[in-house]
């Protein structure tokens, strides 16, 4: 048990020292990065925002257009970048591995916590905005909000550390990982509602997990935003799933690592 | 003590598999600086990279009761668009090191002054070489590696480098891979070849470098 504790304890330690340095690189040479981060989403949400708003495509169910897309914006980018950063997360930090407590997943796990904290900031800052301009924003069920980051977060470990294993093992991964981000960026949900689309193709985008992370977030900010839709045993299954294969294509690609280079 | 089992290391290479450490057993007792001999190309970095845990064995077990630092002068591990200062943090951090305590030590061992605050990529390779060596210094290990005896600096540095190994000759034990009897000779008290995947070890270092002498005569003949 005591082996145990201290490797955990070791494990705590270079995630938090790696977090500390990779604040400093990840989004940049500059604290500017940070700022980036929030203006890329905020651009975005603006734009959908303004064209939702010419068509007069009110959201559903009652729920603001800013809230609603927010609610998309936030997971996408949050799974999407931490996806992104963990393909490169070993390649990127090779040399780091010469010191032998530092693992590969610890690189994973510290750019994953890394920008989510930094979406999670982004969000609250974009919602604070909003308030301060006089924009109605509901904040309806704070525990949803975080169920909802909490199963993104989850998957987002569990794919980052896969793509990352796949792409130690076959380079081609980071060419092919973009392009499937890029057919989720428009089948997610992430400016429209899933339930504004003919059921037909509902029944399909409703495999794909990160649609339900999303509703369940939209109805976290406004109660009136059903989430029917939202399937909690298939996001968390889907989500585990995902962490035991990551774990698994993790350990078992060490071997390919080529270390020397 | 550092203790060796069964270790084994292959490399996978274009022309098929090649065997770098074959079933090697040995144990680095405490107190001892030890010397590997090896021609160029017999495994010396590798075994050593092994015992620090930088790469992982094909297969077997190496033992380690006791800290082991980098090799010295590896400086492989800073960010360069990071400062001294920066990089230093975060080592001291994944060592659980204190870290004023190790800030004053660097500064004071490294003479590197203002450059600590510049970014890592804007140092010479010395320089690099010097930050990484005064950290492992600061670190307190209790066995260093040293790869070919990393001469780092200018003269005065390495002086100075050998006089601080010479101070802790009581509490640091080093682990020295060469292919040079002199340096060996100069460090170690005990030493060791390894040729082959084979490492044998020698009580006397009279002994290894005779034995290292005559496989590099063999090699000669053939």
């Amino acid at each position: 048990m005591t082996v145990l504790r201290d490797g955990l304890k070791t494990q705590v330690r270079v995630v938090r020292a790696l977090m500390l340095r990779e604040t400093k690189t990840l989004f940049g040479k500059h604290k500017l990065g940070y700022v980036w981060a929030f203006i890329q989403a905020a651009f975005l949400i603006l734009i959908f925002w303004a064209l939702r708003s010419r068509g007069n495509m009110h959201p559903p169910f009652g729920i603001s257009s800013a809230v609603f897309l927010l609610g998309g914006f936030i997971p996408w980018f949050f799974f999407s970048e931490a996806v992104n950063r963990s393909i490169n997360a070993i390649g990127g930090n090779m040399a780091l591995l010469a010191y032998p407590q530092v693992f590969p997943l610890d690189l994973i796990i510290a750019r994953t916590l890394l920008v989510g904290a930094t979406y999670f900031c982004v969000m609250v800052l974009f919602l604070a905005l909003l308030g301060l301009y006089g924009y109605p924003v509901t904040l309806d069920q704070p525990a949803m909000v975080l169920l909802s980051l909490a199963l993104t977060l989850a998957l987002s470990f569990g794919v980052g550390s896969i793509c990352s294993a796949l792409n130690v093992m076959q380079p081609t991964t980071a060419r092919i990982v973009p392009m499937l981000l890029r057919i989720m960026f428009f089948t997610s949900g992430l400016f429209f509602s899933l339930s504004e689309l003919p059921l037909s193709l509902q029944e399909i985008l409703y495999y794909n997990p990160l649609s339900h992370v999303i509703e369940l977030l939209r109805n976290g900010f406004a109660s009136s935003y059903p989430r029917s839709f939202v399937s909690l045993p298939y996001v968390t299954g889907f989500a585990l799933v995902t962490l035991a294969l990551g774990l698994l294509l993790e350990r078992y690609s060490r071997q390919f690592i080529d270390r020397e280079s | 003590m550092i203790e060796l089992r069964e270790l084994c290391k292959n490399y996978r290479t274009n022309k098929g598999t090649k065997v770098v450490l074959d079933h090697v057993n040995a144990v680095f007792p405490r107190g001892q600086n030890i010397g590997v001999l090896g021609r160029n190309g017999a495994g010396k970095s590798t075994l050593l990279r092994l015992i620090g845990g930088a790469e992982l064995p094909t297969s077997g077990q190496i033992l380690r009761r006791a800290s082991i630092s980098w090799p010295i002068g590896f400086s492989g591990g800073f960010h360069g668009s990071l400062t001294g200062r920066e990089n230093l943090r975060f080592i001291a951090r994944i060592y659980a090191a204190d870290i004023p305590k190790v800030t004053a030590f660097v500064e004071e061992f490294t003479e590197l002054g203002e450059y600590m605050d510049m970014p890592v990529n804007t140092y010479s390779s010395g320089m690099k070489a010097k930050l990484a060596f005064g950290l492992s210094m600061a670190i307190d290990f209790d066995y260093y590696l040293i790869d070919e005896v990393t001469a780092v600096g200018d003269e005065g540095f390495k002086a100075k480098s050998k006089a601080e190994f010479a101070r802790r000759r009581d509490h640091s034990t080093l682990i020295v891979v060469s292919h040079s009897v002199a340096t060996i000779r100069e460090y170690c008290s005990i030493a060791a070849v390894l040729d082959k995947g084979k490492l044998f070890m020698h009580d006397d270092i009279n002994s290894a470098i005779a034995h290292y002498h005559d496989i590099n005569r063999t090699d000669t003949r053939q």
